[in-house]
């Protein structure tokens, strides 16, 4: 049964946010935004490029904008087995961690 | 709209460079956004930019790492580079754990090949780089061959006069363009202190031939080479930063040589010092006129120098060039059936002296067969250290290692170790040569050599010493014998390591261990036996060359060189004839004479310095001989102190007096060997010698004395029938001044400046030399090739010894059980030590025979480079033979020592 990673699982969190409008910069942010956590250019890239090969994720080429100085997007969308998956791994998360939500949140703050 | 933030040229030049072209503009862009959007507001332009910069590492870290891993799961076995990086770690790992051998294995191959190193720059610097001219390969020199004076049938390389060079010049068919030259050396007479400047005069094509152009002004060409041109010069770039400091106004200045304005019109160059290497001036030689005239057929006076047409091949134009040379017999013809000819040579061929050819490969040899010793030193400690992993490789195999990667790992090994030493090679090497740079004599007077037709041929295009350095060709060379070396060292052991029984290896136990007579112990014993052989190979021709050494130092020069300074001057002929120069030199005697401390004598050569000028005899008193039977001797000028001050005996008769001058009956004074081979049993003295030399034919001279044989080609050169003739009745412009006193060459040479300026102040004194200096530069070869394979046999033999030692210490440490149990039986340890002597004697002595007998065939590349001594000189053999035996069995001394204090109680306990 195949997995996805702790970051793969954001980027995927990310792509079903963002519907149609996910690409780059709107994945990094979004993920910034919401965990604090800060993305690198090159892990995003590399994470999408795996997780296109192995059909989690689909793409295709934008228009150009001018803020882009010209350049393409690169707009990336969830595939079926990219929404099964995320369903999978939520489930599962779900399941182990029914019953716990007041210990972890009170690990967290303490 | 423009963005407000660019991205950093460089970052994004990366970008561009790793990523796809699709990828590029997608995250290029997404950067740029982000930049524009957010980034740049945040962290301000600096921190935008270090932003930006990280971003572009993380992506060039991210695809780094990807690629690695997605190869690793591709290819779950591990690719080939995947496996060298790991044998080249384990190799590292296993260095690092016994560091005393990869520090000794190191050492011995960075000496090897850094000797290796060494002696090939000088190969290559000397026989295979280019020479310096454009098309070097397409160059030819031509040579006019002479019939020999005496008539005998061998034709001698000699120079060209100006006629006989149009002749080849209007038939000749296969080179696109040819230029006569000649070395020259002028006084340059600008300054207070006048200096002798080489240079060369250069008919019109020179510079194209050679394909050289000037780095400021021009060169001369065809149109500037026209007799009553007013002269011109051409000057090398050494000259031009010395004397003018580099100054572009120089052109058009005059440069005084020999008191004559020439107006310089161009500078050569860095590096470009012609074709004797030496020259720093380049004049037109129509406008200077030298030993006669251009028109005169027997003035022979000039090289030639030619470039081959692309089309034409070498042998086409060395035929060529013979028949127009044998088509010259029909315009001059010789009286006494003798023939002109003419030859034809690559000038690559004739860069090197043949005997210097062979002295460079014969040492070339020698550091090679160095490197082997080594090498198998290595082996063997390789061997050793092989058996100490027995159980680990035992275990790999038994795990399905395969026996290819066992060997691949361990030739890693060998690799590793050989690379590293090659380094330190190329080091050595370089450190190596820069101190025998500051050794080396003037290389160009060392390699000087004798014309025939009492023309000095300085040592044009023997030449390259000036390219003498570490360049890519030596690297790529090093780094091939480095390879080599891992091959030769690592490759046995490998095989060994592989194929050895696995489940013996395992059970048994014991790491290190050899059972007697096994194939490890045969190739053990082998190894040591080439070092042996190899190493008595060298040896033998260290103390072949030492003999040849010792007999040239014994060999009688029949002069004392010591406390004689010897100096040339030479008059300008444009302002004295011989006449004038005579009385000059008498005057210049008189005034040195004056001071009691020194003794001073002229002469034309110097002992030792080549063949100075030689004709064929006649004797007056006798019925004619025919031409080809007429002898040959060698003529010498002499003043009226040359014999005393160089301390040469006078055997009979007298030498030369004051009243020995112009107008007086003429008087010659003869060797020995004169006296013995041109009148056997009869009494020279009285007798009348013709010589064809400074106004000595015709009617001839008396012989008033005989002087001891004194060796003027060489030291390895037999003495010829020698006549001297008195300066005083043949006066010449130009003169070699010797100078007896315990003084320093400084204060000698300065009293001759002194008196000399009071005469002439714009002569200026050259060539100042020791007479020992001219004696040890005689010898120089010999000695730097006996010096040299002494250090690299002394070297071989080391290396032998340690590898005596070693396999003995090895064997010793294998056997301790067995001579546990024969202590224990009662063997006395002398029979112990006894028994390891032993075994070392039969290695060593098959070593020595396989030695002894290559040496018998091998020495005779020696050939040309012994003196007096047989290429198979039994002294030298059996010496060299009990020595080499002799270092063996000292070095198996120390291991059959420790043999002999096994405790047999603790090798039994052990067990």
């Amino acid at each position: 049964m195949p997995s996805v990673g702790d970051f793969e699982q954001l980027i995927l969190l990310a792509l079903t946010r963002l519907g149609s409008e996910a690409y780059g910069v709107s994945i990094r942010r979004e993920i910034e935004a919401r965990t604090g956590r800060t993305i690198s250019t090159g892990a995003l890239y590399t994470a999408l490029n795996r997780l296109e090969t192995r059909g989690f994720v689909t793409s295709r080429l934008g228009e150009p904008t001018p803020i882009r100085g010209g350049k393409r997007k690169r707009i990336y969308g969830l595939r079926p087995a990219g929404e099964e998956i995320l369903a999978r791994t939520y489930e599962s998360y779900r399941q182990m961690s029914a019953g716990l939500g007041v210990r972890l949140r009170s690990q967290k703050s303490s | 709209m423009i963005p407000a933030h660019r991205a950093p040229r460089l970052a994004l030049w990366t970008l561009r460079v790793v990523l796809p072209r699709e990828d590029f503009e997608t995250i290029s862009g997404d950067l740029e956004e982000s930049l524009a959007s957010d980034i740049a507001d945040r962290l301000g332009a600096r921190g935008a930019r270090r932003w930006y910069w990280r971003q572009v590492a993380g992506i060039v870290i991210s695809l780094a790492a990807d690629r690695l891993r997605s190869r690793r799961e591709s290819h779950a076995k591990g690719t080939a580079l995947a496996a060298a990086r790991q044998d080249i770690a384990y190799a590292l790992r296993s260095v690092r754990k016994q560091p005393g051998f990869a520090v000794t294995a190191v050492l011995t191959l960075s000496l090897g090949i850094g000797a290796n190193v060494a002696i090939f720059s000088v190969v290559n610097a000397l026989l295979l780089k280019p020479l310096p001219f454009r098309d070097a390969d397409r160059l030819m020199l031509v040579h006019l061959l002479a019939p020999r004076p005496d008539g005998r049938a061998a034709l001698s390389e000699n120079v060209w006069s100006y006629p006989k060079y149009q002749r080849l010049a209007e038939r000749q068919q296969v080179f696109d363009s040819m230029s006569l030259f000649g070395d020259r050396t002028w006084s340059l007479t600008d300054t207070e202190s006048p200096e002798r400047l080489r240079g060369e005069l250069a008919g019109g094509r020179f510079f194209e031939v050679l394909g050289a152009s000037p780095v400021v002004g021009r060169a001369f060409g065809t149109s500037d080479d026209v007799i009553g041109n007013a002269p011109i010069a051409v000057i090398g770039y050494g000259l031009w930063m010395r004397r003018y400091g580099g100054d572009r106004a120089v052109l058009g200045q005059a440069v005084h040589l020999n008191k004559v304005a020439h107006t310089i019109v161009g500078v050569m160059p860095a590096g470009f010092r012609g074709l004797s290497g030496q020259a720093e001036v380049w004049v037109p030689m129509a406008t200077e006129p030298v030993r006669g005239q251009l028109d005169n057929p027997t003035s022979h006076s000039y090289f030639l120098v030619a470039k081959l047409k692309p089309t034409a091949s070498v042998e086409r134009a060395a035929s060529d060039v013979r028949s127009i040379g044998d088509a010259l017999n029909d315009i001059y013809p010789v009286r006494y059936g003798a023939r002109w000819s003419a030859s034809a040579t690559p000038l690559e061929r004739e860069r090197t002296d043949p005997a210097m050819r062979r002295a460079l490969f014969v040492l070339l040899a020698a550091v090679a067969a160095v490197l082997l010793i080594g090498c198998a030193n290595l082996a063997i400690v390789m061997i050793a250290r092989t058996l100490g992993r027995t159980r680990e490789v035992g275990v790999r195999l038994a795990l399905g290692a395969s026996p290819f990667r066992i060997v691949r790992q361990f030739l890693t090994e060998a690799l590793v170790l050989a690379t590293v030493g090659a380094a330190g090679g190329l080091f050595a090497g370089w450190a190596l040569l820069r101190g025998a740079r500051a050794l080396m004599p003037d290389l160009n007077t060392a390699l000087r050599f004798g014309g025939t037709l009492g023309i000095e041929r300085a040592a044009l295009t023997r030449r390259g010493l000036e390219l003498l350095g570490l360049d890519l060709t030596t690297v790529v060379v090093t780094a091939a014998v480095a390879v080599v070396a891992a091959l030769l060292f690592g490759l046995g052991p490998a095989w060994q390591a592989a194929h050895r029984d696995l489940t013996a290896s395992v059970r048994s136990g014991s790491d290190g261990a050899l059972a007697p007579g096994t194939r490890g112990v045969r190739m053990r014993a082998l190894l040591v036996a080439t070092e042996i052989a190899a190493a008595l190979v060298l040896v033998v021709a260290c103390g072949l060359m030492l003999r040849t050494l010792a007999k040239l130092q014994q060999t009688p020069l029949g002069f004392d060189p010591r406390d004689v300074v010897s100096l040339r001057l030479s008059l300008p002929s444009a302002q004295y004839d011989p006449a004038r120069a005579g009385q000059l030199f008498e005057q210049l005697t008189a005034r040195l004479e004056a001071n009691p401390e020194i003794h001073v004598a002229l002469g034309l050569c110097a002992p030792l310095s080549g063949p100075c000028s030689s004709t064929d005899a006649e004797f007056p008193g006798r019925p004619p001989a025919a031409p080809g039977a007429r002898p040959l001797v060698g003529v010498y000028w002499a003043s009226t102190g040359y014999f005393d001050t160089l301390g040469i005996q006078l055997l009979r008769g007298r030498g030369f007096t004051d009243r020995d001058r112009v107008g007086q009956p003429k008087v010659v004074v003869i060797n020995e060997t004169a006296a013995r081979a041109l009148w056997k049993d009869e009494d020279p003295i009285g007798k009348r010698i013709s010589v064809g030399q400074g106004g000595f034919g015709g009617q001839g001279a008396e012989v008033v004395g005989i002087v001891r044989d004194v060796r003027y080609n060489g030291v390895e050169k037999a003495p010829m029938p020698d006549v001297y003739i008195p300066i005083l009745q043949s006066p010449r412009q130009g003169v070699l001044v010797f100078v007896r006193g315990r003084m320093p060459t400084a204060s000698m040479a300065g009293l001759v400046a002194a008196e000399m300026r009071a005469l002439d102040a714009d002569v200026p004194l050259s060539d100042i030399k020791r007479m020992e200096e001219r004696v040890a530069d005689a010898t120089w070869r010999t000695r730097a090739v006996a010096w040299l394979l002494s250090l690299f046999g002394s070297l071989a033999l080391l290396l032998a010894s340690i590898g005596v030692f070693g396999v003995m210490s090895q064997s010793v440490a294998e056997r301790r059980r067995e001579i546990g149990v024969r202590m224990a039986l009662g063997a006395a340890p002398r029979d112990i030590s006894a028994m390891i002597v032993g075994r070392a004697a039969r290695v060593s002595i098959a070593g020595v025979i396989v030695g002894f007998a290559a040496s018998l065939s091998l020495m005779r590349v020696l050939g040309s480079l012994l003196f007096e001594v047989d290429p198979r000189d039994p002294a030298t053999f059996w010496t060299v033979a009990g020595i080499v035996l002799t270092v063996a069995l000292v070095a198996s001394y120390l291991p059959a020592r420790r043999a002999a204090r096994v405790d047999p109680l603790t090798t039994m306990r052990a067990e």
